[in-house]
């Protein structure tokens, strides 16, 4: 399973009926909340072992699941 | 001196003078001898402990620069020599020295803090522990005045320490830009909670006078000042008296006193906001936004996202993240993991860093357990929500509620209102004891025994009929105002101010023209605001 597919796995779980591969507003929008933020910060570090901290909590990070690949990919180097 | 006040509108007048003359490059200046002006006029006492906490903030941050700085330059300096696994060994002992003087910083402003809003608080509460332990001790009480302003400006200044080392950005290097972005006299009554990367560029630049601008938020202004004293002084008298008095009223009055309560509060601060932003915007500074019409949530938690909404995103930043990542929070959700509640493991950081931070809430509000109590109300009402929505999403669509509908968004949004006043009407009381036999009063007899102003609005209608008439009005064109604001990109007050000269004068006529005739009498009463005791 890809990186992409991975992270699209843990938003179905944190917060359904969403169009994750398509939505690029996720945080603006509203969509992801800080509830749902923690949800996924903790499993994305979990899932893919990587230290995200407060200061990567902005919103270019979790608008799309690009932006989390990237922000992933950046914090695994 | 209060924002309600001729004198504040003359030290304004004055401070806009000085600040649009002098050159841009200094114009900072004024605003900090202004600011500090400001709070020695508000409150007759020398701003000696926001000195303080200004002096401290410097001088910590300072530090924390220096050793970020060090560690940087010795690591270019010596990057050949370096093995990665010392360059990492480096950092981190950089990152933990300054996390040491970030907690220290922390410490001591919170402590300042702490012996002003909570001494007599934990003194009253070990007292009260020590006697039904055996200890015949008797507290003693020390009545501190709180300092204006206080639990803003601690938080304002908690914000950039934290977010200096956290390396958001570099520390101010000059002391006096730092003790204005601390003082800076519209946010010290009544916040918002500003960051210093959004309010220094502002602060520092030296804004250019904008005619449109000044018009736009002079409309703001008298918006603010009718919410204040129109609104909210206009109901204060019935809410001051039922709830002093609560057993001479009948359930229906206590009932209305309660809903109109949350009137009264939310036209009281964000009539104070309007005012403050409406000031800072003319000088060219845009402070945060701290209301997005809150009695239009659907839910607690929205109604959290909608009112003071500075406060909140301060603890959500400060406080609900890092405990929600700490690692004690990881271990707890590991375990239930491993105990295959995958649902819950996700959850739990999240529920266990919203009690502490509702409960931190309710005691920034004030030093008492009722307020720790309403935290926690609203802590558990939000986890609860959290953890049974797919319960409530199962229940609607049995009962075959469609969740898009009107009608079913305006019962949640009355629902949340509801709730939200009944709880902060809570507030009002000394006592937790009194708050529930009042409600134990209104629930008996909750059905109105007459229809007269004298029985519906007692206290007000001693002003006249037509005060109440003019409440009423105002409550109406507030509504009005909040649904166009709702359903606009752009707010009723820019579509006013882009219509012609005669429709503008007509609007800030019959606003001053109502401030002046029916909130003069009331405002005397109130005094200031009700968030500034805070």
């Amino acid at each position: 399973m890809s990186v992409r597919e991975e992270i699209i796995e843990i938003l179905n779980v944190i917060k359904k009926n969403v169009d994750y591969d398509k939505e690029t507003a996720l945080v603006d929008n509203g969509i992801l909340e800080s509830l749902e933020i923690v949800s996924l910060v903790n499993e994305l570090s979990d899932t893919f072992d990587v230290e995200i901290t407060v200061n990567d909590l902005v919103p270019e990070n979790f608008n799309s699941v690009d932006g989390m690949v990237e922000m992933i990919e950046r914090l695994e180097d | 001196m209060t924002y309600i006040s001729f004198s504040f509108v003359i030290f304004f007048f004055i401070l806009a003078i000085i600040y649009f003359i002098l050159p841009e490059k200094i114009r900072w200046t004024a605003l900090l001898v202004f600011s500090y002006a400001f709070y020695y006029l508000a409150c007759n006492k020398l701003p000696i402990y926001m000195l303080v906490t200004t002096v401290l903030t410097f001088v910590f941050t300072t530090l924390m620069q220096k050793v970020f700085d060090n560690s940087k330059a010795y690591l270019k300096e010596h990057s050949g020599e370096l093995s990665k696994d010392e360059k990492k060994a480096l950092k981190k002992k950089a990152k933990s020295k300054s996390k040491a003087i970030m907690i220290i910083a922390v410490v001591l402003n919170l402590l300042i803090l702490c012996v002003f809003k909570y001494t007599d608080f934990l003194v009253g509460n070990a007292g009260s522990l020590l006697t039904k332990l055996g200890f015949g001790i008797q507290p003693r009480t020390f009545n501190l005045i709180l300092p204006l302003g206080i639990s803003f400006y601690t938080f304002q200044s908690l914000g950039y320490i934290i977010d200096v080392f956290r390396q958001k950005y570099r520390s101010e290097t000059n002391f006096f830009k730092v003790a204005l972005f601390v003082s800076y006299f519209p946010q010290i009554i009544e916040g918002p909670i500003g960051r210093f990367d959004h309010l220094a560029p502002q602060l520092f630049k030296g804004n250019k006078f904008s005619f449109s601008r000044t018009k736009e938020n002079l409309f703001l202004i008298l918006v603010g000042f009718a919410k204040k004293v129109v609104i909210a002084d206009n109901l204060a008298p019935m809410i001051t008296a039922v709830v002093g008095d609560y057993s001479n009223y009948q359930g229906f009055q206590i009932i209305l006193t309660c809903m109109l309560y949350g009137i009264q509060l939310y036209a009281d601060f964000s009539g104070c906001m309007d005012i403050a932003m409406g000031f800072s915007n003319i000088l060219g500074i845009q402070l945060s936004y701290n209301f997005k019409r809150p009695y239009f949530s659907t839910s607690v938690a929205e109604f959290w996202r909608r009112w003071h909404i500075s406060l909140c995103s301060w603890f959500r930043d400060y406080l609900f993240y890092p405990i929600s990542f700490s690692s004690a929070c990881k271990k707890i959700s590991k375990k239930l993991k491993d105990k295959n509640r995958i649902t819950l493991s996700m959850n739990m950081p999240k529920y266990i860093a919203m009690i502490v931070v509702w409960s931190l809430t309710g005691l920034w509000h004030a030093a008492c357990w009722t307020e720790v109590l309403w935290g926690l109300i609203n802590g558990v009402v939000m986890i609860s929500s959290e953890q049974f929505k797919d319960t409530y999403d199962k229940i609607n669509h049995k009962l075959h509620i469609k969740e898009s509908s009107f009608v079913w968004k305006l019962f949640r949004i009355l629902r949340t209102y509801v709730f939200m006043t009944f709880l902060n009407f809570m507030c009002e009381f000394d006592k937790l004891s009194d708050f529930i036999k009042c409600t134990v009063i209104a629930l008996k007899n909750p059905l109105p025994t007459s229809f007269s102003p004298s029985y519906l609005f007692p206290e007000i209608v001693i002003n006249g009929i037509s005060c109440v008439i003019v409440v009423f009005i105002a409550c109406i064109l507030l509504l009005i105002h909040s649904i166009y604001d709702e359903n606009h990109n752009e707010s009723l007050i820019k579509k006013i101010t882009a219509k012609s000269w005669i429709m503008q004068v007509i609007v800030l006529f019959l606003l001053f023209y109502t401030c002046a005739l029916f909130g003069g009498a009331a405002s005397d009463m109130t005094g200031g605001f009700m968030y500034a005791q805070f």
